[in-house]
């Protein structure tokens, strides 16, 4: 049985968000992150959008993965987002996204961070693991779905 | 040119198994699926890289458009090689740094 490489809290899933942009999502990752006694929020929203103007994190198939380097976290930190409209994130395929895993890292491209990034991106190619994520309407739900789907394999060394 | 980050992907039926070697010379291997979410993944890990240069090495099935693909970022370049020069990904990301 696979080991997933992050866990997704219960608390770190947001959804039914007001927001119309990456701008203001980010802002609401950030307050979210402060509040919970992380870096401030202008840290983390302003190294989300940085990395953004890089180049879109947009998958296809509605399904973002914003990420950002925040030195100041001693641990990889992952969180679940839904929109209440689909934001357009300028993605491959020009499809708005609607699930967006967001991953703040201390460090880029250490194993650590790569595994988190290829097991998200893994189970969100599952369209059956897509499709129930969205009748998930509570925090709680989506956090149980998480832990309960099959971890995939994306670890040669494990 | 050192590339800031390199990257080797073995190309097989439905999984791209994918090694990263950035600029401290650890190398990362992970794997990822074989469809356009995949691809796309790899694009974000590469423009994580942007201000860098950034080197793609594929091989096995689809090389050739992985490799049209991925090569088109900016300070970007992508090569393909036969499947023998290295069966895993981590071996290409050797090859690639040494080699080319």
């Amino acid at each position: 049985m696979n080991v997933p490489a992050v866990h997704l809290q219960a608390g770190d899933v947001l959804l039914d968000l007001p927001v119309e942009n990456r701008c203001q999502l980010f802002e609401v990752i950030g307050r979210h992150v402060e509040r919970g006694g992380g870096p401030s929020t202008e840290s983390v929203a302003s190294a989300l959008l940085r990395r953004e103007q890089l180049g879109s994190t947009g998958l296809g198939d509605g399904v973002a993965i914003p990420h950002a380097q925040v030195r100041t976290l001693d641990r990889i930190r992952v969180f679940y987002a839904r929109p209440r409209v689909p934001l357009a994130f300028d993605a491959p395929d020009r499809r708005p996204v609607v699930d967006i895993v967001v991953l703040l890292v201390p460090h880029p491209t250490t194993q650590e961070h790569l595994e988190a990034l290829a097991e998200m991106v893994s189970r969100f190619a599952d369209r059956p693991f897509r499709e129930m994520l969205h009748r998930c309407d509570t925090s709680e739900l989506v956090a149980t779905h998480f832990r309960r789907a099959v971890v995939p394999d994306v670890c040669l060394s494990r | 040119m050192n590339p800031s980050l390199c990257i080797g992907i073995a190309s097989r039926d439905e999984v791209l198994e994918v090694a990263a070697r950035e600029g401290s010379g650890n190398i990362a291997v992970f794997l990822l699926p074989g469809s356009s979410m995949g691809i796309a993944a790899i694009r974000i890990i590469l423009a994580d890289y942007a201000v860098g240069h950034t080197r793609v090495v594929a091989s096995g099935k689809n090389a050739i458009d992985l490799a049209l693909t991925l090569g088109n970022v900016p300070g970007g370049e992508a090569f393909v090689v036969a499947a023998e020069t290295g069966k895993e990904a981590a071996d290409l990301v050797r090859y690639a740094t040494r080699v080319l």
